[in-house]
């Protein structure tokens, strides 16, 4: 224990004498969100400068390591599924086990219930509390109307609570007032079978506006033997309303449907077989407004609902959510603080062989969070100070404080950090009941301490960014018959870097590239029965990709993208290097041609591990029209 | 010993504590160039000026002078334009403080009005020259009162329009491409 005291103190040394030698430097005006030279007028237009908005920007400004994936960028690429979109950003692992389910993490411990990485829609989290991770497969979320996806690699948990241990992805949707007129998308490929999509938006009335969308995928059976029914099939619909008071008020209400089943050779969450059926709705109410100049204000309000049918369970779930939020602008600082409540009720039916005592529950969880960010030496040095308290009924309290600093000199930020993040565990976690093995009822949260630095260069053409992270994990869960335990620990280390390159106006390159390593180890009481082995190997230590978006004439794009994932040892998964090729072309004002090629170059190859699907080369074609 | 460490680490706690209380409780007037606003109004007046041809005799060796004249809301920020490269010569800024009727304000050739000038903002433009001097204003009505550009937040964004009357008859010459993206 003291040794290991010992060695995060000379981490925080190490982190504090890098974070003096940048302070010691000349100061010169704070970092920019945008250029102020190089932007044109047309995107200052564009540029949403609201209070609230203004302060989810600063939020994401704040010293980590931030990705921002545009609607555009996932557009040019043909991008049809959210977990593909995900594969362009740095440092994350994506990869497909079957042909409807995927793999996500950052920073390692990954695999289908991928449980360190919190998901959120318009801050609405699609973390499932049964069984962790994200069931992507479910999400049918209608890209044309993404915003932008904010990926946030490293501890989240100060400002977006329990579970965000290696990372957030924020997925933010566009407001109604942007997506006016109608949008069909027709699709298909010999993966894709059938892709539909349409969207009607239109203004409602004054000052209010909205949208209706719809979505249906077909997608064909995964290219293996034992996978041969898999074919998958799901809707999705929803709308939006948006409406806006006057400059200092808006009120944003989100609802969605979906429904999906996937074939019989389909493997559930546990065991084999028996296919998956999956469907639920939610209904958000944000509402935002300034009471002052400095002062914002957001109440919102969540109601979820989810069922999902495996081999082995059956599981039911209703939750509310509400959370309030204040942002005071300060002359010399900035302060967020925010509040909430959420109550989840289930049910859940297993089998004989199989049980979860007991079968239905019902939880609360409180949180409180606060996060403070003080500005000095003519901002050009700031320090943000947050801590997050949730108390939730299986391990009861939990903090989540982290601290960074910043110094920005012309367009180059230098930031340094370290922060705690949990994961409290999940219902199956603590409540199932196999022969022989339970969930444990004295499981207490996996924690981490990450210590992070960083720096980013915008300027010109081109933006840089580079990060480097050292994680120290305690308490992960392990198997100790006749029960769970808490018996795993270790570090991952490793750099993320992403180059953006504008070459010219009609050309976008971009270079990303991430390093990383895990070494955990079992403690001496363990029964020995997990594996650091699996987790270590199933850690791609090489990443990167190459993005390349022409413009070659008015009517005609072309989107190239190159990727390179390292093998997984101790999943059997060899290294590739595959492409994605997008061409688009107008034909006119209302009709676009998309031609998708996927996984190309490899020809069949593996991107995870087990029984997990061949990936073969993917074609598409699709029709786009906006009118 | 032991307690010693404790105590002293206490104390310091302490005083962080006591810091950020004297931080949140002192609030003062907004110097936001944190604020992307104002960002984004920085990078507004150096393009406007981008697109406005003013005649060689507007050029005091070379500098145009740019004036902000009212409560300084941008910070730092603007000071990113001093200096640069406009048509004809470079940028030279001056922030005048709030409005003092007993001020000549002539030798400006570009005054950008802020918020606080709100209520003198006729008197002002009654006072000044509007063939000579470019005026911006970040607040509604600017130009129905003779000044030229008008910034104003349209919910979630920043737009601007341009008085064209004004525009034409000014000695500047505003570009087409400008007066088109101001129009409403």
């Amino acid at each position: 224990m003291r040794c290991v005291s010992r060695s995060i103190s000379r981490k925080f040394l190490v982190i504090c004498v890098a974070m003096s030698l940048c302070l010691t430097s000349s100061v010169s005006a704070a970092l920019n969100t945008i250029d102020i030279k190089l932007t044109s007028i047309e995107t200052l237009m564009a540029i949403k400068v609201t209070s609230v908005s203004k302060q989810v920007e600063n939020q994401h400004n704040a010293p980590a390591a931030v990705y921002v994936l545009t609607a555009k960028e996932m557009e040019s690429m043909g991008i049809t599924h959210i977990a593909e979109a995900l594969r362009i950003v740095p440092g994350v692992q994506v990869a497909k086990i079957a042909s409807n389910k995927w793999a996500i993490s950052i920073r390692g411990f990954n695999s289908r219930s991928a449980n360190k990485l919190q998901v959120m829609i318009d801050g609405r989290s699609i973390y499932s509390p049964l069984f962790s991770g994200v069931l992507w497969e479910e999400k049918e979320i209608q890209l044309k109307d993404v915003d932008r996806i904010e990926v946030i690699r490293g501890p989240g948990g100060a400002l977006w609570g329990a579970n965000a241990v290696n990372g957030v992805i924020n997925i933010i949707t566009k407001s109604s007032k942007e997506t006016l007129g109608r949008y069909i998308r027709l699709g298909t490929g010999n993966q894709e079978n059938q892709l539909l999509s349409a969207r009607v938006g239109w203004e409602a009335y004054e000052n209010t506006y909205a949208r209706i969308y719809a979505r249906k995928s077909k997608r064909d059976a995964s290219h293996q033997l034992t996978m041969l029914n898999d074919v998958s099939e799901s809707i999705q619909t929803g709308f939006r309303v948006d409406w806006y008071g006057d400059n200092t008020e808006e009120l944003t209400i989100i609802g969605d449907y979906y429904s999906g089943e996937i074939g019989s050779g389909f493997q559930g969450l546990t065991l084999s077989g028996n296919g998956q059926e999956h469907s639920g709705s939610n209904l958000q109410l944000t509402w935002r407004y300034a009471s002052s100049n400095h002062k914002n204000h957001q109440w919102q309000f969540i109601s979820d609902n989810t069922k999902l049918r495996v081999n082995s369970l059956i599981d039911e779930r209703q939750s509310l959510t509400f959370q309030y939020q204040e942002n005071i602008d300060f002359d010399s600082h900035e302060m967020v603080w925010g509040a909430g409540w959420m109550s989840t009720s289930d049910d859940i039916t297993g089998t004989e062989l199989f049980r979860i005592n007991p079968s239905s529950s019902h939880n609360n969880t409180f949180n409180a969070f606060i996060q403070e960010r003080l500005y000095f030496y003519d901002e050009d040095v700031q320090l943000t100070l947050g801590t997050k308290f949730e108390h939730n009924e299986f391990t009861g309290s939990e903090w989540q404080p982290n601290i960074r600093l910043t110094y920005a000199k012309d367009n180059q930020q230098f930031w340094g950090s370290v922060s705690k993040a949990v994961r409290i565990p999940t219902r199956l976690e603590h409540d199932f009941e196999i022969s022989g093995l339970q969930g444990a009822n004295s499981t207490i949260s996996e924690s981490a301490i990450f210590y992070e630095s960083g720096w980013r260069r915008q300027g010109g053409e081109t933006t840089i960014d580079v990060s480097i992270y050292w994680g120290e994990y305690k308490d992960l869960v392990s198997t100790e018959p006749p029960s769970l335990g808490n018996e795993m620990s270790g570090h991952v280390y490793g750099l993320e870097s992403s180059l953006n390159w504008q070459v010219r106006e009609d050309w976008l390159f971009k270079v990303n590239y991430s390093y990383a390593e895990m070494d955990l180890h079992l403690s001496q009481e363990s029964s020995g029965l997990s594996s650091t082995d699996n987790l270590e190997g199933a850690l791609p230590q090489h990443m990167f990709n190459i993005t390349s978006l022409v413009q070659i004439n008015d009517h005609t794009n072309l989107g190239i993208y190159l990727r390179y994932t390292d093998k997984l040892s101790s999943m059997s998964v060899d290294k590739y290097l595959v492409a994605d090729v997008t061409v688009s072309w107008k034909v006119n004002e209302v009709l676009l041609v998309r031609l998708v090629g996927r996984h190309l170059g490899e020809g069949k190859h593996k991107e995870w591990g087990g029984n997990s699907a061949e990936i073969l080369p993917d074609y598409a074609v699709f029709l786009e029209s906006q009118f | 010993m032991n307690t010693l460490l404790v105590r002293i680490q206490n104390l310091r706690w302490l005083h962080i504590h006591l810091l950020i209380l004297y931080l949140i409780l002192t609030p003062e007037p907004s110097y936001a160039s944190k604020n992307l606003v104002y960002q984004v109004k920085t990078s507004y007046i150096y393009n406007f000026l981008q697109f406005i041809q003013f005649p060689s005799d507007a050029f005091d060796n070379g500098y145009l002078s740019v004036c902000l004249l009212g409560k300084d809301n941008f910070g730092p920020v603007l000071d990113e334009i001093n200096d640069a490269e406009i048509p004809g010569g470079k940028i030279a800024l001056t922030r005048l403080g709030i409005y003092d009727k007993t001020v000549d304000y002539k030798t400006c050739r570009v005054i950008y009005l802020t918020l606080s000038e709100y209520e003198n903002s006729e008197a002002i433009l009654a006072q000044l020259d509007k063939t000579k001097v470019l005026t911006i204003g970040e607040f509604t009505p600017f130009i129905n009162n003779g000044g030229l550009i008008e910034l104003r937040q349209i919910q979630d964004n920043i737009r601007f329009r341009i008085n064209k009357e004004q525009a034409l008859i000014a000695e500047f010459r505003v570009a087409a491409q400008l007066l088109k993206l101001g129009t409403d």
